[in-house]
């Protein structure tokens, strides 16, 4: 046997040389990883000084976090819409051991210039709008036109052209995500079409700010208001409602929340249009989990929009995308 | 015993037989030949045929092991697997079970403790129904009781419904109503009947049934509602996991999900769920395919509702797919292989050296090599053919050492027979010499006739030997010339020469004698007195080269092809021993390319020489300068 064996070296050399990889890479934690809980740590960062508006978007991030085992860190800004300090937070989280961050850009353009230095081989994912940059592989985009242009569908269905033409638009902000309000805005005007008044922008800076904008308006004309996110959209209902919910003036907005939805029950808001933003906050997880494992190349997703009106919103259809099971 | 003694080289064959492929006779059988493997086996050597014979089997009864095996395990795997996930699932509908029994029981204790106790018409059963919402917070969001016509009759914990709330016409309300027998669940919906404080909307499941409702008067008919918390009926559930990735939910009757681990990813449309309907899918196992992944559904009926908990779990979780499994499995395969291929290399090895030992061997006796050594060891049967081999060849040496000794000795009798032809003639005509050389007084050269004589025929005789030494040979020839020279009394000369060196090799006697006696009766007899013989013997490389030149008449070449053809006769007054006679003698004794070769020229003279191979005599120069005398030459 031993003879044999000195006979064939090649063979016995190549034979225990490939006996001892197998062993290593079937025994052995050295190549194959097994059973090994890995945890994402995934960062987003949103230009709002809060979350009330991101509530349904965490929902769909909590249950993804939840299925791809990630640990969640959501930033927020000290002062919202300020694309310095989201950049700054960019830098911050991934030096705290982010490995992909999601970001709702205040301003894409400068978030597009200036992440390439702060995020070193991160991986990044678009959210909300669109950030040029070749960091960045997945995007999850609303489209805010469409809320835009839904709400002028609704108004149209509430009033006829004729009410409409006479109606004073006013178009409301927080100011923390002015790119989206003056999309909204924007397609709001135009899908009504028949109203030649420009509107009126107006910034909102807290509760007292809108209800002095709703005193201001009652009695005068009639108002269509446009709430063109969630913040100010609660601030002018609650103001609404105080006010006895004068009947010149009719409440669109987008967003939604409990508030609003009672809003809506109780007829103050006309209407609410919003994302799907479940499945955004879900698919903004699986994106970024996807890119840092490298199984992910290119992506985009684009949550639909909904509106909810007193008469649709328990409905089966409005009620699976109003009323979150999560 | 020349060819005996040659060893032909080993030629080493391995995996080839080389040699015995040639020798191999092309079979007849078409068929046969044009059977690649059968050509390929036919090629191999024993031990490569044992080796690859041996190893494929071994590879194949491992693979068929090995998949039967992996086979075995997987379904085993899958059955423990479904038994586990039968049994979680049994559990979980279990627990469901109890927790709707437990709210069927509240809504009869409402029913016949409560409400058949009451009478409308003077009583309130607000405490009673908030007490039974307290003490069930956890679970129960309202109990409400309803007339037929939708209006509230009582509700708590909220005192009030929403305005333009439409009892009418709900599902649940409806299917009370229509099926006064049964109690109801609902499918989950969000509760938007009551006025609650805190702006709330939440997600619950109705029971409702029929109920009699006793006034002071008359009784008539209501339906009770209980809302029953969504997150009661998900806490069962939502913990429970079914292998790594595998979920549990739970379904109606037809299909429609109640809870489901990620409901709003499929509400939104991001993610599919089958509909399992129970007329097609009743309680057991299934595999389906969801979003392009193979699952394992397992089902099981949750009594009273007709729902069905509903286990699912990726396909791949029953598989034995996982990376370093494969791998240790690739490793095991390998080894054996390994240990087989190398086993069974040494056992070829073990079983086939042996025969391929013996088989050169036999090719060694087959190129007449006898004394190749014939191996041992081995099998039995190996062991027994070697001595069959060993016994056969020794039987071959016994024969042909008899076939040589029986022509050694015919070899031997035909030259007795060859030299008892010597010629008496000789000895008459040289005893009448002697007498008259002893009638005339010449007794000197009587006395040296006969001691000519008597040296001629010691040599002749030499006790019976048929080899003597080439100097004994030229002194056998030159008593004959001293004879002849004195019987024909001085007609010719002659000269002797003999190289020293070879004077003790060894030569067939009496072959130069009658070559001489041929050029004295052919050439000098009718020689006056110039006839010249000239007799030498040298070496010529391995040979020795025997010369003997005369001056005589020569013949024309008919009668040197009769001579050499041995159609001449010897002389009946010679020795009686002819030209044929000694080329017979030679070429017995040295084979043929040894022998006679004779040039005659007519009136020139001939020339005849004898070809020996040079044997024995490693004689020493002062033997041979005894023996032999260089030139002599003798008028």
């Amino acid at each position: 046997m031993k003879a044999w064996l000195k006979k064939n070296k090649a063979f016995t050399a190549v034979f225990c040389v490939l006996l001892a990889v197998l062993f290593v890479l079937s025994t052995t934690d050295l190549v194959f990883k097994e059973n090994e809980s890995r945890i994402y740590h995934i960062s987003i960062i949103v230009p709002n000084s809060d979350l009330t508006e991101w509530e349904n978007y965490r929902s769909g991030v909590k249950d993804a976090a939840a299925y791809y085992n990630a640990d969640i860190s959501f930033v927020t800004l000290y002062k919202g819409g300020d694309s310095a300090e989201q950049l700054e937070a960019v830098a911050r989280e991934i030096q705290n051991g982010a490995e992909a961050v999601i970001i709702c850009a205040a301003d894409s353009e400068y978030i597009a210039e200036n992440i390439k230095s702060v995020r070193g081989g991160v991986p990044v994912v678009a959210l909300g709008r669109d950030i040029d940059c070749k960091g960045v592989k997945a995007r999850v985009i609303y489209d805010y036109a469409e809320i835009g242009r839904l709400l002028a569908a609704e108004v149209k269905s509430d009033l006829t052209a004729q009410r409409i033409a006479g109606q004073k638009i006013i178009s409301v902000q927080s100011g923390e995500n002015a790119y989206s309000a003056d999309i909204i805005t924007q397609e709001f005007v135009s899908a009504l079409g028949e109203n030649e008044s420009a509107p009126s922008r107006c910034t909102l800076q807290g509760e007292q700010a809108a209800n002095e904008l709703v005193k201001g308006l009652t009695g005068e004309s009639e108002y269509i208001l446009l709430a063109a996110d969630l913040k100010s959209f609660e601030l002018l209902a609650k103001a609404l409602q105080e006010c006895g919910a004068p009947a010149d003036i009719r409440l669109y907005g987008t967003g939604l929340s409990d508030k609003i939805k009672a809003y809506i029950e109780n007829g103050i808001v006309k209407a609410a249009a919003c994302m799907q933003e479940y499945p955004a906050g879900y698919k903004s997880i699986e994106f970024a989990v996807g890119l840092i494992d490298g199984t992910l190349k290119e992506q985009l997703y684009e949550p639909q929009v909904f509106t909810v009106t007193q008469d649709n919103m328990f409905d089966a259809e409005t009620e699976k995308n109003a009323f979150l099971i999560s | 015993m020349q060819s005996n003694t040659e060893k032909t080289p080993k030629t080493k064959k391995r995996f080839c037989r080389g040699k015995s492929k040639e020798k191999r006779k092309p079979t007849k059988n078409a068929a046969n030949r044009k059977n690649y493997f059968y050509r390929l086996y036919s090629r191999l050597s024993l031990k490569t045929a044992i080796s690859v014979i041996f190893t494929a089997t071994a590879i194949f009864a491992i693979t068929v092991m090995g998949v039967s095996f992996y086979l075995r395990f997987q379904a085993a795997m899958r059955e423990n697997t479904q038994k586990e996930y039968s049994l979680m699932t049994a559990q979980i509908e279990s627990a469901v079970t109890d927790k709707l029994r437990g709210y069927m029981q509240i809504a009869d204790s409402l029913t016949y403790n409560v409400i058949k106790n009451s009478d409308f018409e003077t009583d309130s059963v607000w405490n009673e129904f908030n007490l039974i919402c307290q003490t069930n917070s956890a679970d129960l969001l309202s109990v409400a009781l309803f007339d037929m016509q939708g209006n509230a009759i009582e509700a708590a914990p909220a005192a009030h419904c929403k305005q333009n709330t439409v009892i009418l016409g709900q599902s649940w309300f409806e299917e009370a109503v229509n099926n006064p027998e049964n109690t109801h669940f609902s499918m989950p919906h969000i509760e938007n009947i009551f006025v609650n404080g805190d702006g709330r909307y939440e997600r619950v499941i109705t029971i409702s049934k029929t109920v009699d409702i006793n006034y002071a008067k008359h009784q008539t008919q209501g339906v009770l509602m209980l809302d029953i918390k969504y997150s009661a009926i998900e806490e069962l559930l939502s913990g429970v996991n079914i292998g790594e990735h595998g979920y549990t939910y739970l379904i109606s009757n037809s299909g429609e999900i109640i809870y489901h681990p990620q409901l709003q990813l499929i509400r939104s449309g991001e993610k599919s769920a089958p509909v399992y309907s129970s007329a097609e899918y009743p309680d057991g196992f299934y595999t389906v395919k969801i979003d392009g992944e193979k699952y394992i559904s397992v089902i099981k009926t949750v009594g009273y509702t007709g729902w069905r908990i509903v286990g699912e779990t990726p396909y791949n979780a029953f598989n034995f797919t996982n990376i370093k499994s494969a791998l240790f499995l690739l490793w095991l395969a390998v080894l054996f292989t390994g240990i087989l291929i190398t086993v069974n290399a040494y056992l070829s090895q073990k079983v086939s050296n042996p025969i391929t030992s013996l088989e050169q061997a036999v090719e060694q006796i087959a190129t007449g090599n006898l004394d190749v050594e014939i191996p041992s060891g081995g099998s039995f049967e190996v062991w027994h053919l070697q001595n069959e081999i060993r016994r056969m060849v020794q039987q071959l040496k016994k024969l042909m050492d008899s076939i040589v000794l029986q022509q050694q000795t015919m070899r031997k009798s035909e030259l007795d027979v060859l030299q008892s032809q010597i010629n008496p003639h000789f000895l008459y005509n040289t005893l009448d010499i002697i007498v008259w050389f002893i009638e005339n007084g010449q007794y000197d050269e009587a006395v040296t006739a006969v001691t000519a004589l008597a040296r001629f025929f010691r040599i002749s005789l030499s006790k019976g030997k048929n080899v003597i030494t080439v100097a004994d040979e030229i002194e056998h020839v030159r008593n004959y010339l001293l004879i002849q020279e004195m019987r024909y009394k001085n007609r010719f000369s002659y000269s002797i020469e003999l190289s020293p060196e070879i004077a003790e090799c060894e030569t067939v006697k009496l072959i130069l004698q009658p070559i001489v006696e041929n050029a004295i009766y052919h050439g000098m007899e009718f020689m006056d007195g110039d006839g010249k013989i000239d007799i030498s013997a040298k070496p010529d490389g391995e040979d020795i080269v025997f010369t003997v030149a005369d001056n005589g008449p020569g013949m024309p070449p008919e009668k040197l092809e009769k001579l050499i053809g041995g159609e001449v006769e010897p002389s009946r007054r010679g020795s009686g021993i002819g030209v044929k006679n000694v080329q017979q003698r030679l070429q017995l004794t040295y084979g043929e390319g040894y022998g006679l070769k004779i040039e005659s020229e007519p009136d020139e003279g001939t020339t005849v020489y004898l070809r020996i191979k040079k044997t024995g005599g490693e004689s020493t120069d002062k033997t041979a300068a005894n023996r032999g005398q260089g030139i002599e030459s003798m008028a």
